[in-house]
C-alpha cells in the first residue's frame, strides 16, 4: 500500500505559501493637493468670524487654486463646511452671498438643501429652519421643471425632515429617472417613515435598499430605536430590527459603532462591545455562536444558478465545451457522496507556480493522504496536464481519491463549485480562491449572500505544508458571522477591515 | 458673393441673441443655465417625449457636476454624438467618468493649440502679412516662396497613396492572406468599439507601408455597428470600389478552405513557432479592457479551428505591472516581421518595451554613452543633406586657431 513515506524526497519546510495581502497604498500627495483641501486650508487659516470677512477670503480662493472656478466656488465652499460640520461657518457665507446680490446657482442651492439636513439630523431641525425648506422647495419647483438627480437627492434629504415628507416617495420615483438614489437619501426617507409612525412602508422601503446593495445609514437606526421607546413590546420591535439584519445580512459600518451603541441609551438595555472568540464563544457573556445551514431550497437555488450563470454563461465555448460539459452531467449524475473536494491546481500551485512539478503534485499528495487516511472519500478536480505529473505521486492521488479532469483549454473552478453544491451540505472545498469572479456572476444580491455564507463555511484553505508532511489549513469558523440570538444575548457583527476572527461585535442583552 | 453670406451670418448670430434676452426666464435663481448651445434636442430623442425628458435632467445634471466643481467640459465642447452616448449611460459615476475623459480631452486640446500659437509668436513675432485676395498671376508668380511660385514640385498626398496602394494591390494579387475578424462589436463597449476602430487603422497603415504587405480580409463585419461606424469616420474612403481592402460580411470560412486557417489566440496552449507562409492566420478584432473572457478562444473552439499564440513567453522576459496585451497592430506588425525575417526576435521589437525587463540598462547605457568624436569630418566625403559647408569651414578655422 502506498504510504505517506512516498513523498518525504520533498522538502517541505522550504515551501512557503504567499500570503495574500490587500495593500492600501496611501497616496499623500493627491490627498493633499485636492482642491477641497486647499479650500479647506485657506478657509481655516483665515479664522472666519461673521459675513463680512468672506469677501477677501473668496477673492483669494479665486486666485490661488486654479481648479476653483466662479462658478463652482460658492457650492463647493458650503459644501466644505458642511462635510467639516461647522454649520454656522456654511451660514455665513450665504449670508454673505445674500448681502452680495451673489445668486444662488442651482449646486449651491442643492448644497444648501444638503446643509439644512445634515443641520437638522445633527442638532434636531428649528422650525424657521422647516419654514426655509419648504419656502425654498416651492419656488426651486416653479423655477424648475424638472430637476438632476443630484440636486434631487439633497432636496430629498432635507424634505425628509419636514412635515411634507410624504413628497419624498415621489422624489425617489424621479430621481431613478437617471439614475439610483443613494444610501443617504434612502436612509433619510426611511427614517422619515419610521418617525412619522408608517412602518410598512418603511421597511418596503428597507428591502428596496438592500435590493439595490446600498448601506444603511446611522439615522435608520436612531430614528426606529427612538421611535420604539414609547411603544408597549419594545423588545419584540428591536428583535424585528436584528432580525431583519439577520434575513440580509447586514453588518455595521466601522464609523456607525459609536451611534448605533449610543441609539439604545434610552432602551436600558445593556449593550456591550464584545469580541468573539475562534472556538464562537463571545467574551462578554460566554455563550456560544451559531452556524447558519442554507436550506434545502436555498442550496438548490444555489446549484442551480451555478450551472446556468457560472459554467454555461453566455456561451458555453468561453468556459468549456459541449462535450465535456455532458461528460460533466454524466459524472454528477451516478456521482456519490464525496466527503472532501480539492481544487487540484489551486492546491499544487499555491507555493507558487515556479516550483518544479515534483514540488507541486507533492502538495496535492500530500492534501490528498491528510484526508484519505482518516478515511474520507476525497475527489479531486483538475486538468488534463496533471496526469504527466511524476507518476509516482500522481498515482497516490488517483488510487487513494476519484479524479475529474477538464480540458487544458476550460476553467475548472466551476466545475468544483458545482461538484461541492451537488454532494451535500456537509462536503468541505479545499481551496485558496475566494471565487469572486464566480459570485460576482451570480448577480442577484440575494444569492451572493447565500454564496458567501456557504463558502464560508464550507472552505479550508491550506495555509502550509510543513517538514512532516502533514498539511496545515485555516479552517472554516464555527459559527456565521450574521447577526443572531444566543439564548437571551443577541450578537452583531460589525465590519472591520481585517478578515481575521476577532473582528468586532456588539453584544446585546435585551 | 462671400460678403453676402458672412452679412446674413451675422444677422443670424444677432438675432440669436435678440431672442434669447427676450426669452430669458424671471430671475429668481439664476437660471443662466438654459439649454446650451448646440443642443439640438429634436435631432438627438427623435420626438421620444421620455428621452427628451430625460435629456433635459442630464442637462442640469451636467450643470450641477460643474457648479460642484467637478471636471466637466464646456458646454460648446459637447457634440451630438456626446449628448446621444450620455443617454445610455445608465448610471451617474459612468456618466460622470465620461465627462473626465472628455474635459481632459478637451483641455489636451486646448493646451496644445496655445502651445502651437507661442511658438509660432516666438518664430513670426510679427503677423503674418494678410492673404490679398484680388492677387493678379503677375503677383502671385514674381513672388517665390512656399505656396507661391517655387521650383519644388509639390507632391500630393494622392501621389503618396498610389504609391502605397500599389504594393498593396500586388499583394492582393500575389502575397499572403490575413484575416481580421470583426465580428465581436457586440461583446465590446462603445469606448473599446471606437478603440478597436482606431487599431484597425493603424494596422491598415503599417501593412501598407510595409516592404511585404499582407492581403488583409476584414470578415464578420456588421456596417450598422459602432465599430464599422467609427472605422468609417477614420478612413471615409474604405467603402469605395477602389479601395485595397477585402471586406466580407460573411465568415471566413466561406471564403477560405479550413485546413488553412489558423486562429491566433492569447488564450490557447499551442505557440507559434514556426511561421507558416501557406497558412490564413486570423486576428480577433477585439480591445478587451472591461469584458477579459476568451472570445476567441470559444469561437475557434466551436469553430474547430486551429489555434496558437504568439511565443511571447519564449522569446521575452516580462516585467511585472502592465498585462501581455497587444494591440491589433502590434500583432500584425510582429506578423509581418516575422513573414520576411523569420526572425522571432526582431519581429518581437513591436512589443511595447515598458512591458519587457529584458532590455536591460546596459544596453540603453551603451546606446546613450558619450563618445568622443575622434575624426575631424573630411571635406571630401561631404554628401547631399549634410550641414552646410561653409559652416562646416568656419568650426573648423575657429579650432585651428
Amino acid at each position: 500500500m502506498f504510504s505517506s513515506k512516498i513523498f518525504t524526497r520533498i522538502s517541505f519546510h522550504k515551501i512557503n505559501i504567499r500570503t495574500f495581502r490587500q495593500q492600501q497604498r496611501p497616496n499623500p500627495s493627491k490627498e493633499r493637493s485636492s482642491p477641497n483641501n486647499l479650500l479647506w486650508k485657506i478657509i481655516e487659516e483665515n479664522n472666519i468670524k461673521g459675513a463680512q470677512d468672506w469677501k477677501d477670503v473668496r477673492t483669494q480662493i479665486q486666485n490661488e487654486i486654479r481648479s476653483v472656478t466662479p462658478a463652482s466656488i460658492d457650492a463647493m465652499t458650503v459644501s466644505i463646511c458642511t462635510r467639516k460640520k461647522k454649520f454656522n461657518l456654511a451660514l455665513s457665507y450665504l449670508d454673505f452671498l445674500n448681502n452680495e446680490n451673489v445668486k444662488l446657482n442651482l449646486a449651491t442651492l442643492g448644497k444648501y438643501f444638503k446643509l439644512l439636513y445634515v443641520k437638522g439630523v445633527e442638532e434636531s431641525l428649528a422650525t424657521e429652519d422647516e419654514e426655509k425648506i419648504l419656502q425654498m422647495y416651492d419656488s426651486l419647483r416653479t423655477t424648475y421643471p424638472v430637476l438632476d438627480s443630484l440636486t434631487l437627492d439633497n432636496v430629498t434629504q432635507a424634505l425628509s425632515l419636514t412635515k411634507k415628507w410624504k413628497v419624498c416617495l415621489d422624489l425617489l420615483d424621479e430621481i431613478k429617472v437617471t439614475s439610483s438614489p443613494t444610501s443617504n437619501t434612502y436612509s433619510a426617507v426611511i427614517a422619515a417613515a419610521f418617525s412619522n409612525k408608517a412602518d410598512n412602508l418603511a421597511w418596503k422601503l428597507l428591502d428596496e435598499l438592500i435590493e439595490n446593495n446600498k448601506t444603511i445609514q446611522d439615522v435608520v437606526y436612531i430614528t426606529y430605536f427612538k421611535r420604539i421607546i414609547t411603544q408597549s413590546e419594545k423588545i419584540a420591535h428591536i428583535e424585528k430590527m436584528f432580525n431583519f439584519m439577520q434575513n440580509n445580512g447586514v453588518q455595521i459600518e466601522p464609523e456607525n459603532v459609536d451611534t448605533f451603541v449610543e441609539a439604545f441609551k434610552d432602551l436600558k438595555v445593556v449593550i456591550k462591545n464584545s469580541n468573539i472568540h475562534t472556538r464562537g464563544v463571545c467574551k462578554c457573556c460566554n455563550k456560544k455562536l451559531k452556524t447558519f445551514e442554507l436550506s434545502d431550497d436555498e442550496f438548490n437555488n444555489l446549484k442551480t444558478k451555478i450551472l446556468d450563470n457560472v459554467i454555461v454563461g453566455k456561451d458555453v465555448f468561453n468556459k468549456t465545451t459541449s462535450e465535456e460539459l455532458e461528460r460533466f452531467n454524466k459524472f454528477t449524475s451516478n456521482m456519490e457522496k464525496f466527503d472532501v473536494i480539492i481544487d487540484g491546481l489551486n492546491v499544487a500551485y499555491s507555493a507558487g507556480v515556479k516550483q518544479s512539478s515534483y514540488v507541486t503534485s507533492g502538495l496535492v499528495a500530500a492534501v490528498v493522504s491528510h484526508f484519505a487516511r482518516v478515511g474520507k472519500k476525497v475527489l479531486v478536480l483538475g486538468r488534463k496536464h496533471m496526469s504527466k505529473w511524476p507518476q509516482k505521486n500522481w498515482k497516490y492521488v488517483q488510487k487513494n481519491a476519484t479524479t475529474f479532469l477538464t480540458e487544458d483549454l476550460s476553467q475548472d473552478d466551476p466545475y468544483l463549485l458545482y461538484c461541492a453544491l451537488n454532494s451535500g451540505k456537509d462536503t468541505v472545498i479545499v481551496t485558496r480562491d475566494l471565487m469572486r469572479s464566480h459570485k460576482f456572476l451570480l448577480r442577484e444580491v440575494h444569492l451572493k449572500l447565500l454564496f458567501d455564507r456557504w463558502l464560508s463555511q464550507r472552505q479550508y484553505l491550506l495555509l502550509r505544508v510543513p517538514e512532516n508532511g502533514e498539511p496545515i489549513f485555516k479552517k472554516p469558523l464555527p459559527f456565521s458571522q450574521i447577526a443572531q440570538k444566543n439564548e437571551e444575548y443577541w450578537h452583531i457583527p460589525c465590519i472591520s477591515d481585517s478578515t481575521s476572527a476577532s473582528s468586532k461585535w456588539l453584544c446585546i442583552k435585551l | 458673393m462671400f460678403t453676402i453670406i458672412k452679412q446674413s451670418a451675422q444677422f443670424l448670430r444677432l438675432g440669436n441673441v435678440l431672442r434669447t434676452t427676450v426669452t430669458s426666464r424671471p430671475a429668481f435663481f439664476c437660471t443662466e443655465s438654459s439649454n446650451p448651445p448646440g443642443l439640438n434636442i429634436a435631432a438627438i430623442t427623435n420626438g421620444d417625449k421620455d428621452l427628451e425628458h430625460k435629456l433635459k435632467i442630464l442637462v442640469l445634471e451636467i450643470d450641477v457636476l460643474r457648479q460642484e466643481g467637478k471636471l466637466v467640459p464646456d458646454d460648446d465642447y459637447l457634440k451630438e454624438s456626446h449628448w446621444k452616448e450620455l443617454l445610455i449611460l445608465p448610471s451617474l459615476s459612468q456618466r460622470r467618468k465620461f465627462l473626465e475623459y472628455l474635459f481632459k480631452i478637451s483641455k489636451k486640446k486646448e493646451n496644445k493649440k496655445l502651445k502651437k500659437e507661442q511658438k509660432r509668436l516666438e518664430k513670426f513675432p510679427e503677423a503674418k502679412p494678410e492673404k490679398n485676395e484680388n492677387e493678379t498671376f503677375e503677383e502671385f508668380v514674381s513672388q517665390y516662396d512656399l505656396g507661391h511660385n517655387n521650383i519644388m514640385l509639390r507632391v500630393y498626398d494622392s501621389t503618396m497613396n498610389q504609391l502605397y496602394n500599389n504594393r498593396l494591390v500586388q499583394a492582393m494579387q500575389f502575397g499572403q492572406k490575413l484575416v481580421v475578424d470583426c465580428g465581436y462589436c457586440d461583446d465590446m463597449t462603445k469606448q473599446e468599439n471606437k478603440n478597436c476602430a482606431k487599431q484597425l487603422t493603424l494596422l491598415f497603415s503599417e501593412n501598407r507601408n510595409h516592404d511585404d504587405p499582407f492581403d488583409l480580409h476584414f470578415c464578420n463585419i456588421n456596417n450598422e455597428s459602432v465599430l464599422m461606424q467609427s472605422l468609417n469616420k477614420l478612413i471615409v474612403t474604405l467603402h469605395e470600389p477602389w479601395f485595397p481592402l477585402n471586406l466580407h460580411e460573411t465568415s471566413y470560412l466561406e471564403t477560405f478552405s479550413k485546413e488553412q486557417l489558423v486562429y491566433l489566440t492569447p488564450h490557447c496552449r499551442e505557440e507559434l513557432v514556426e511561421y507558416d507562409h501557406d497558412a490564413i492566420y486570423i486576428i480577433g478584432g477585439i480591445v478587451d479592457k472591461v469584458n477579459t473572457q476568451p472570445l476567441s478562444l470559444a469561437k475557434a473552439k466551436r469553430e474547430g479551428l486551429r489555434m496558437a499564440k504568439l511565443p511571447l513567453d519564449r522569446y521575452l522576459q516580462w516585467g511585472s505591472g502592465s498585462g501581455k496585451s497587444l494591440t491589433l497592430n502590434q500583432v500584425a506588425s510582429i506578423l509581418l516581421d516575422v513573414k520576411l525575417t523569420g526572425d522571432w526576435k526582431y519581429a518581437l521589437r513591436h512589443v511595447p518595451r515598458r512591458k519587457v525587463v529584458e532590455f536591460t540598462h546596459e544596453k540603453i547605457n551603451q546606446k546613450n554613452k558619450w563618445k568622443p568624436n575622434r575624426e575631424r569630418p573630411g571635406f571630401d566625403n561631404l554628401k547631399y543633406n549634410r550641414r552646410p559647408s561653409d559652416r562646416m569651414i568656419k568650426v573648423g578655422s575657429i579650432m585651428n586657431d
